[in-house]
């Protein structure tokens, strides 16, 4: 995901000088595409480089995780887990539960009881 | 003639199970025994005593580990994944549906990840829902969606409660 934090996070990263360098062996031909597209963006070599690889980076995670979460929907489920809530079940759970109750598990088997 | 849950096994009926929602039906029978031996989810199927092979419901179980490192400039920072357990798939069969079996089937997975939590500690039970009105289904039973997805999330001291 391209995301409009993941831009910013590079542009900041940039005010701040980031220390890490990468170093690409590419073809000339290669180089030159991408210095026309950076260009095409008015970016220069490392902005165009870190911002792409920073985006497709989002992207291969997101498709390898699961649960990937977007900023918003993560800052939710992480106030969820936090904890700080008294969890109160809702009437249908309450009764769902007593009927649970009185169901009874023998091994992996689970039998209601009606 | 009694109500029951199992593991699923070769004895239960795959092929004729059918829950009007085809991603699932199809999930129950091409994955659902493999994903089974091969250790990647766990599913557990409803049905009753009187005739085992009929599947009447079914849901599955996966570990679905929530990393906390894909967002940059995140402060603090979680360095572990939070374990959570996902509930992949859910389903009444047509023939069973609006008796109130759905309800019975997401109450006993919150069981059955109840008992894993005793075990090897989960932080939540999170799932997918697959439609609006599925959302409200599963807020009756006090999950809490996500802002902006289909992402729902149960803390798992709201399932210990359940089980008290």
């Amino acid at each position: 995901m391209a995301t409009w934090r993941s831009i910013m996070g590079i542009v900041l990263e940039k005010k701040s000088r980031p220390q890490s360098r990468l170093n690409v062996r590419l073809s000339p031909e290669v180089k030159a595409r991408i210095a026309r597209a950076a260009h095409i963006l008015g970016q220069d070599l490392t902005e165009f480089a870190s911002i792409t690889l920073n985006s497709r980076a989002d992207e291969v995670i997101a498709e390898n995780e699961e649960f990937a979460l977007s900023e918003k929907d993560r800052r939710a489920f992480l106030d969820i887990l936090s904890g700080d809530f008294e969890w109160q079940p809702s009437e249908k759970s309450l009764k769902l539960a007593s009927e649970y109750k009185r169901g009874t598990k023998k091994g992996q088997t689970y039998e209601f009881a009606d | 003639m009694s109500l029951l849950i199992d593991p699923l096994s070769r004895i239960h009926d795959r092929k004729s199970f059918s829950c009007s929602d085809e991603a699932v039906d199809l999930f129950l029978r091409e994955k659902a025994m493999q994903d089974q031996l091969l250790g990647l989810g766990r599913t557990r199927v409803l049905f009753y005593s009187d005739k085992p092979s009929e599947i009447a419901g079914f849901y599955t179980l996966v570990m679905c580990p929530i990393s906390q490192d894909s967002i940059p400039n995140d402060k603090p920072k979680i360095k572990r994944p939070i374990p959570a357990i996902l509930l992949g798939q859910i389903g009444v069969d047509v023939k069973f549906q609006s008796k109130g079996l759905g309800n019975k089937l997401l109450f006993e997975a919150q069981a059955t990840v109840f008992d894993i939590a005793d075990k090897v500690g989960v932080r939540a039970m999170v799932l997918d829902a697959r439609t609006e009105s599925l959302v409200s289904w599963y807020e009756s039973h006090d999950f809490i969606k996500l802002p902006e997805s289909m992402r729902m999330v149960k803390h798992i001291d709201a399932i210990k409660k359940l089980f008290a």
